[in-house]
């Protein structure tokens, strides 16, 4: 999108991971690759919000862990302000740690068990020796404040707390540090219905004062579109879709986006629509199907669908979609 | 469920318990509810977990964990109590009259035997059938829930399945011996949202092949509005409101399923701001007095904390249990 904007925080660029399928005991051979990501591009500006959707296996979860440095990536760039994130040493390196956290789905096994809760929050400020006792204490105890818990509980530990708690817990661990981007990995789909809401808004009001950005996977349509600014559609590996929230919904122009946005079930009966029903499931990605990754489950497919693969293109005011129509 | 005079399924005051903390506390975690089906009925019970509605789903054919005891009530089935039946009697309903689909086909299908010799457990035990018969009968199942190549699939295992199909397997199995109630509990939870969608339009479509009685567990609202007509709203082990699904989520009465339908996201209208249902699910073990939702409710006032209300029939099968509805 967007290559020079100067507010890019993030900026992914034709980010490809493939991993090695392989065979045989003592010299492992490579058989075939999985491409969990193929030539995605994405900009995450300040204060900005985008949703990652798609179902399992559309790469979501590895994008968000090449950004975290947990995955190198096959080849392609990922630019923190400017500067290879792959390249970066030193105290450069820590600064993109501190700067970049994550909360993950299942606040049950994201928090140490046998640490108190002090001791979860403060272990990424540790990491910076300059800070003093009290410091960390302090760091704490108002990251804690910050999302809705009494500073008192840091003493306790995780298994005394509620699930809404222990999210919270993670995402005070987040913020401690004064991260500014924060990736959210389906944040809310292990906790309970009522603590779902309590969650986001939670989010919502933290982005808003601290000025965070978030990249936010979800298979949750409707939490995404009410949390992110805009969406990038995901299936197989690629971007099919990407638009602003509203441009998203309003305009449709995937047809998977479509089936996605059919597939969120409305509530209140005067959003009854009709649904648009994709068959089949998502194909393996040992064997990509050639042309369009979507052609066997879409219902609008034609002859060169299965031909050649669609790109990425510009629809205008920044909507860009991967659709030969 | 209008007032039929011969309901499927009827639960009268069913109470189960736990007893908790080395049997010195008691946990009602299904309290004194009521609930009829009739035939071809889809019916929905929500509720945050831990509302019981697992547990009350379990007690109506009895497979509970050992720490829970039904302590009152009766499940007519067919107008017989099921709590009266013996164990033996018990095993000829249960997947034959009576099936249940749960949340995770990983954990509910057994990964050391073949598809076949699970999907035929229920027609060798129940129907008695053997060889070729069997086979056919399998086959014709697995195309029914839309699984090609059934030959193949009848000798594969679990593992070479995605979680769509294998769900689909549980599907075929709960249907085998034609049940005429089908309890699913949170069937779809772990599965993508585009099957999510495949597999309820497979469950409607088996439902007005067969008419059999959908007793849909789940906490998923947009679900509800899906696939059920009537739906039964329930907090702490108690059902704090029930009505037909279209008006009960258009115009909801009790301040718990307001506040409930209050967090439930519909893509057409993302602009307002929602407000979150504050604090966190009760525990059984110490409720509070009076009503149950009283700490969380914004409505609460000195009644409410005092005493329990009593449920209240507003309309034709719509009931609500809230002090404000008392004495109208």
């Amino acid at each position: 999108m967007l290559a020079k904007d100067a507010n890019a925080l993030i900026q992914v660029k034709n980010l490809k991971k493939y991993f090695p399928v392989t065979k045989g005991i003592i010299r492992d051979k490579v058989v075939t690759w999985v491409k969990a990501l193929d030539n995605v591009d994405l900009t995450l500006a300040s204060r900005d919000v985008v949703g990652l959707v798609g179902e399992s296996g559309s790469g979501k979860s590895t994008l968000t862990k090449v950004l975290l440095l947990l995955e190198r990536p096959t080849s392609g760039e990922v630019l923190f302000e400017g500067k290879d994130v792959f390249g970066l040493k030193g105290n450069d390196l820590k600064s993109y740690r501190h700067q970049v956290q994550a909360v993950f789905q299942d606040p049950f096994s994201s928090l140490s068990p046998r640490l108190r809760l002090k001791n979860i929050i403060a272990e990424p400020l540790m990491v910076d020796h300059k800070l003093s006792k009290q410091e960390v204490e302090d760091k704490t105890a108002r990251a804690l404040s910050l999302v809705g818990l009494d500073p008192s509980m840091m003493n306790l530990f995780p298994h005394e707390l509620s699930g809404g708690q222990r999210q919270r817990t993670a995402i005070a661990r987040a913020i401690a540090t004064e991260a500014r981007i924060i990736m959210l990995d389906e944040p809310t789909s292990a906790l309970d219905v009522s603590v779902r809401l309590q969650i986001v808004d939670l989010l919502r009001r933290l982005q808003r004062e601290l000025g965070l950005s978030y990249l936010l996977v979800g298979h949750d349509l409707a939490m995404v579109a009410y949390l992110s600014s805009s969406i990038a559609v995901m299936y197989l590996g690629q971007i099919v879709e990407f638009a602003t929230t509203k441009e998203l919904l309003q305009n449709t122009l995937h047809p998977y986006t479509r089936a996605l946005i059919s597939a969120a079930l409305p509530v209140r009966s005067r959003y009854k629509k009709e649904r648009i029903m994709i068959s089949g499931e998502i194909a393996n990605p040992f064997n990509i199907p050639p042309g369009c990754r979507f052609h066997p489950r879409c219902s609008q497919r034609k002859a060169i669908c299965s031909e050649s693969e669609p790109v990425l293109k510009d629809a205008g005011e920044g909507h860009r979609v991967a659709c030969h129509f | 469920m209008t007032s039929d005079p011969k309901p499927l399924l009827q639960v009268i005051n069913l109470s189960t318990q736990f007893i908790s903390f080395g049997g010195q506390r008691i946990v009602k975690a299904v309290d004194t509810v009521s609930l009829e089906a009739n035939q071809g009925d889809s019916l929905a019970l929500i509720g945050e977990s831990g509302c019981g509605k697992s547990t009350l789903a379990r007690s109506i054919i009895q497979v509970l964990p050992p720490a829970a005891r039904i302590s009152g009530g009766q499940v007519l089935f067919e107008g017989e109590d099921l709590l009266k039946k013996s164990r033996h009697e018990l095993e000829g309903i249960r997947g034959e009259k009576i099936s249940m689909i749960l949340q995770d086909p990983m954990v509910s299908l057994n990964p050391v035997y073949t598809i076949g010799n699970q999907l035929g457990e229920g027609l060798r035990f129940h129907h008695g059938l053997r060889g070729h018969a069997l086979i056919e009968r399998m086959r014709e199942l697995l195309l029914a829930v839309k699984i090609p190549e059934p030959d193949r699939r009848l000798r594969q295992w679990p593992h070479e399945m995605s979680g769509g199909m294998r769900q689909r397997i549980v599907g075929a199995i709960a249907f085998s011996c034609e049940p005429q109630l089908l309890i699913a509990d949170e069937p779809t939870t772990n599965l993508d949202v585009t099957i999510q969608l495949q597999y309820l339009n497979l469950l409607r479509d088996l439902q007005n092949e067969t008419g059999v009685t959908l007793l849909f567990i789940t906490h998923d609202l947009g679900i509800v509005a899906e696939m059920c007509q009537y739906v039964i709203v329930m907090y702490a082990g108690k059902v704090v409101e029930r009505g037909p699904v279209t008006e009960l989520f258009d115009e909801p009465m009790h301040p718990y399923t307001k506040a409930l339908l209050g967090t439930a996201l519909d893509l057409q209208d993302l602009d307002e701001r929602r407000i979150p249902i504050q604090g966190e699910p009760p525990n059984l073990a110490y409720l509070p007095t009076g009503c149950s939702f009283h700490p969380r409710c914004p409505e609460a006032d000195a009644v409410c904390r005092g005493k329990e209300p009593s449920e209240v029939s507003l309309s034709l099968g719509r009931t609500v249990k809230c002090w404000k509805f008392v004495n109208l």
